[in-house]
């Protein structure tokens, strides 16, 4: 049947078309197992004699692993015609004739003989039909192969990481080596196309033209060959102690026990046994069955064998076996044996092996046990320094075909030629050959991507905070600009002048205020100036209290005393002039302190007016005058006396000026009654600047009597009359007696006191000399 | 009421004594009752005699007359004054200030020329006619050395004084001029003594006086 590449329909076989939608069928297209050679129609995925995998598994990721596809069956898969094939890639004997071991190998398949195309007529066919036959006719049959070779592909599995969950889990490894990984099932064989380069040559071939010569085949499968087999064979000795056990029965002294191989080895394997078999015991189960009996002294290497020869390679008895616990479990079953101390010269082996034999190891290899796990699955074989020739010895790293050789990275390149320093380089490209994988160069800008091997920086762990314990963690930074600070300018140099000065200004600002206060010396703060004081104090007092006393205890007696009346008389004469109702402006300008000499000086004057009948009309510039003249008048003055009180007048000699302006009319005198030197200048002045003929007499104190006299000599003035002296004059001149007469021996007595006072102190100071004040 | 108004009089009379005994708090409280008193009654004077009498009164009693139109100006320069007291306004109370003190002084200026200087130097002039020879010069002269003295004791420093005798001239002006001045201050202090002995006098007869009153007061007070 053929099935159409469009609709999955099955066609008749020999159409050339679809019955179904006409697509043309591929009539000269087949997939060939890589398995057992059988031609299959396109559109199988799995072969229909041995169930081997058709379509290659490409490595994917595990996200694209879970995708499931749709069934395939009735595309059209890519496949090889193999025309083209033989012509690109002719395999190698050795090839063809492992290829066409495993077809042979595997029992036919009787109920599926009919559905499988005949198979190709070749001389490797007529000896596989002849073997089959001869492994039919043993014992073996058609169901107890197929169970050995299931025991056989379930004994692979281990090295496929994704079936065994214990070891590397598929995600753990690199895509590049998921390719490399095992295939997670042996029944899914890969096509030969999309083998690597190693795996090609050791690959069946698919259609060998030229059947291997029987030379070059090792003993033991030279039973398995055809019956051409080459005239010269290779000799016993130079073929290890595994393959003499398989090699032709008249190799082996001691045969393998027929029970104890594969059964379809049993027809190949010599018919004599060798009788120091290695125990079974001590073989993996997998190998008990295809193992030699006998575990020859010197073997080569299984671990220097591709893995798929490992399976069918006869067990080693490693001298030293790493143990099985440093290995990964699903490495157990198929982890092979250290190398042995001597290896098989390559020149000793047969063509056919040498590209198969384990390359020498050198001498300074990096032992299995220091490789990392994953690595001792695709480490290379301790392989000599030289490289191998042989395109069928499998590359130190084997990479699926899809994957370009510049996608693997160097690193990785340069971990496998450390594992391995002395492993020889990747298979030469033939140039005939099938596959060729260039070593690509890394570009400068990847190179610098590299990895590099230093220790990794350690990076200080946060010790605080809630990133504690993580490491590598930023250390914050300020991103925030900091506001510039604003740079001073720099102090300018102070010279020492200046700075004293400041300094000596600073110091008095911050000491406290201190008015520098003139030293006043009071006067008689001393006990002398004490005791004058109170001497010339009781004199005075004695004097005039005595004198006021005495006419009150000894009436009539006074002292004599001689008045100068001459001024008393103008004024008395001025006064005496006026005639009724001649109006008299008394001008009151004298306060309370002046009062009690002023008063004895206006009440003669004042009663003198009044009984010559005028009127008086009071003014005063001082704010107490009002009060002055109202209590005297109320003791001098008559009930029927007319007078006139007209009020303070303020502004002094403007005051007056206007006053005088003021008045109504012209007062027949002025008589102005002051102990005060600016009201007598006023009122004279005023009066003179009135330009009028005003009469001015004037009732003054003693102490203004030289400032009196130049005006009353100037004529400003027309009289004066000075003080108690002065009134007393007034008082006998005008027949009224009163108090100035009585108080004028007081005012004697106490002129006599202070003469006296005088006359004591001037005499104790002529005659004490000057003081220490005077002296100052 | 005459009796106690004698009684605190002299009470506060012999405060003012007790001065003689150095500063005390009688001397002080008697001192400042009486520049209170003085004070607080010069105030009410004021008040009462000028701003009440003299402006006011005016305005209320008549403001179309003539002397209440003429009392506006002094009330208004007179308020003007107040501003005095707050110093952002003090310029307003200039204006017032001003006008008194050019109208003073044009008063004080024109009387003193005329009650003063000239009549006075009238005097000076006639003093040999009026006083006699004697009493006029010396009254000459001691005018004339006085001025010099004023005016030559200005001079403090050497390069000031007059080369020569007129140094010599002018100082003895100076000592004239000086006695002339001692004599002129011995008669005022001469006339300050008496008004003093005439203050002690009054008021030695007012105690003296108070206590006859008192003394007959309470005399007829314990003869009833």
């Amino acid at each position: 049947m053929i099935y159409c590449p469009k609709c999955g329909s099955a066609n008749r076989r020999g159409s050339r078309f679809c019955n179904e939608c006409g697509e043309p069928l591929p009539t000269h297209t087949a997939l060939r197992c890589p398995m057992c050679g059988a031609m299959n129609p396109v559109g199988n995925v799995y072969c229909d004699r041995c169930q081997a995998r058709l379509v290659p598994m490409t490595a994917t990721p595990p996200e694209e692993k879970r995708y499931e596809p749709p069934p395939i069956k009735g595309l059209s898969l890519p496949t090889i015609p193999l025309e083209e094939k033989k012509e690109e890639a002719p395999p190698a004997a050795t090839e063809d004739w492992l290829a066409q071991l495993r077809p042979a190998a595997i029992p036919q398949d009787v109920t599926r003989e009919e559905s499988l195309p005949p198979p190709e007529t070749g001389r490797e066919a007529d000896w596989l039909e002849q073997l089959r036959a001869a492994s039919a006719a043993q014992e073996t049959g058609a169901e107890e192969a197929d169970a050995w070779l299931r025991q056989l592909r379930e004994s692979i599995p281990p090295v496929s990481p994704p079936l065994e969950p214990e070891p590397l889990a598929p995600a753990e490894l690199p895509d590049w080596l998921r390719g490399v990984a095992p295939p997670e099932a042996p029944e899914e064989a890969v096509p030969t196309a999309e083998l690597p380069d190693w795996l090609r040559g050791v690959a069946p071939p698919e259609a060998p033209e030229e059947a291997i010569p029987t030379a070059e085949l090792p003993d033991w499968l030279r039973g398995v060959a055809p019956p051409e087999a080459p005239e010269e064979a290779i000799p016993t000795a130079e073929l290890p102690d595994w393959l003499r056990e398989i090699a032709p029965p008249e190799a082996p002294e001691e045969a393998i026990p027929t029970a104890e191989l594969p059964d379809w080895l049993r027809g190949v394997a010599p018919p004599e046994a060798p009788e120091e078999a290695i125990p079974t015991a001590e073989l993996p189960d997998w190998l008990r069955e295809i193992a030699p009996p006998e575990a020859p002294e010197e073997a080569i290497p299984t671990a220097e064998l591709p893995d798929w020869l490992r399976e069918i390679a006869p067990p080693e008895v490693p001298e030293e076996a790493i143990p099985t616990a440093e290995l990964p479990d699903w490495l157990r079953g198929v982890a092979p044996p250290e190398a042995p101390e001597e290896a098989i010269p390559t020149a000793e082996l047969p063509d056919w092996l040498r590209g198969v034999a384990p390359p020498e190891a050198p001498e300074e290899a990096i032992p299995t046990a220091e490789l990392p796990d994953w690595l001792r699955e695709v480490a290379p074989p301790e392989a000599p320094p030289g490289p191998l020739k042989s395109p069928i010895v499998p590359p130190l790293l084997e990479f699926p075909s899809e994957t370009a050789t510049g996608e693997i990275p160097d690193w990785l390149i340069e971990l496998g030629k450390e594992v391995a320093p002395g492993a020889p380089a990747p298979p030469e490209i033939e140039a005939g050959g099938v596959i060729e994988l260039a070593r690509a160069e890394i570009p400068p800008w990847l190179e610098a991507m590299r990895p590099r091997p230093e220790a990794p920086l350690k990076e200080p762990v946060e010790t605080e905070g809630l990133l504690a314990g993580l490491s590598g963690v930023l250390s914050p930074v300020l991103k925030l600009e900091v506001p510039a600070v604003r740079k001073r300018p720099p102090a300018a140099e102070i010279k020492e002048a200046p700075l004293a000065r400041a300094q000596l200004l600073q110091r008095l600002l911050t000491q406290p205020i201190e008015v520098p206060q003139p030293e006043v010396r009071r006067r008689g703060s001393g006990l002398g100036a004490r005791i004058q004081g109170w001497l010339v104090t009781v004199v005075l007092i004695v004097a005039v209290v005595g004198t006021l006393l005495v006419p009150r205890i000894l009436p009539g007696t006074s002292l004599p005393v001689h008045l100068d009346t001459s001024p008393a008389r103008s004024v008395y004469g001025i006064i005496q002039g006026l005639s009724a109702p001649a109006t008299a402006l008394v001008a009151l300008e004298y306060g309370v302190a002046e009062a009690d000499e002023m008063n004895l000086v206006a009440e003669p004057l004042l009663r003198h007016l009044l009984r010559q009948g005028a009127h008086l009309s009071i003014v005063t510039t001082q704010p107490e005058g009002k009060l002055i003249a109202e209590d005297m008048l109320r003791t001098i003055a008559a009930p029927e006396s007319l007078y006139t009180i007209v009020e303070y007048r303020p502004a002094g000699a403007t005051g007056i000026s206007q006053l005088l302006a003021g008045a109504r009319e012209k007062p027949g005198v002025i008589l102005l009654l002051t102990a005060r030197p600016a009201s007598l200048r006023w009122w004279i002045e005023q009066t003179q600047a009135r330009g009028e003929k005003l009469t001015l007499v004037a009732g003054l104190s003693a102490a203004l009597e030289p400032a009196a006299a130049p005006y009353l000599n100037a004529g400003a003035l027309q009289a004066a009359l000075y003080g108690l002296g002065g009134a007393a004059a007034y008082e006998s001149e005008g027949g009224l007696p009163g108090r100035a007469t009585e108080r004028l021996d007081a005012l004697v007595a106490g002129h006599l006191a202070v003469i006296a006072l005088i006359l004591i102190g001037a005499i104790i100071h002529t005659l004490a000399g000057p003081s220490q004040e005077g002296r100052r | 009421m005459e009796i106690a108004g004698l009684l605190i009089g002299a009470l506060l009379t012999l405060a003012i004594f007790s001065y003689l005994i150095g500063d005390n708090s009688l001397y002080r409280l008697a001192l400042y009752i009486f520049i209170g008193v003085l004070v607080g009654y010069s105030l009410g004077t004021a008040l009462h005699d000028v701003i009440y009498k003299m402006a006011l009164a005016r305005i209320l009693e008549d403001p179309l007359s003539g002397e209440a139109r003429a009392t506006v100006i002094p009330l208004v320069l007179g308020i003007m004054l107040l501003f005095q007291g707050f110093p952002r306004y003090a310029y307003i109370g200039r204006y017032p200030v001003a006008y008194l003190l050019g109208v003073g002084t044009a008063v004080a200026a024109g009387g003193a020329l005329v009650g003063t200087l000239v009549p006075q130097i009238g005097a000076t002039g006639r003093a040999i006619r009026t006083m006699g020879p004697l009493d006029g010069l010396l009254v000459i002269a001691g005018t004339v050395l006085t001025l010099l003295t004023f005016t030559f004791s200005a001079r403090k420093s050497q390069q000031q004084e007059l080369p020569g005798a007129r140094e010599r001239i002018a100082k003895l002006f100076r000592a004239t001029g000086q006695v002339f001045l001692l004599f002129a201050f011995g008669a005022a202090f001469a006339g300050a003594l008496t008004a003093a002995l005439s203050a002690l006098i009054g008021r030695a007869q007012y105690l003296i006086e108070a206590v006859d009153r008192l003394w007959v007061f309470i005399s007829s007070y314990l003869a009833r």
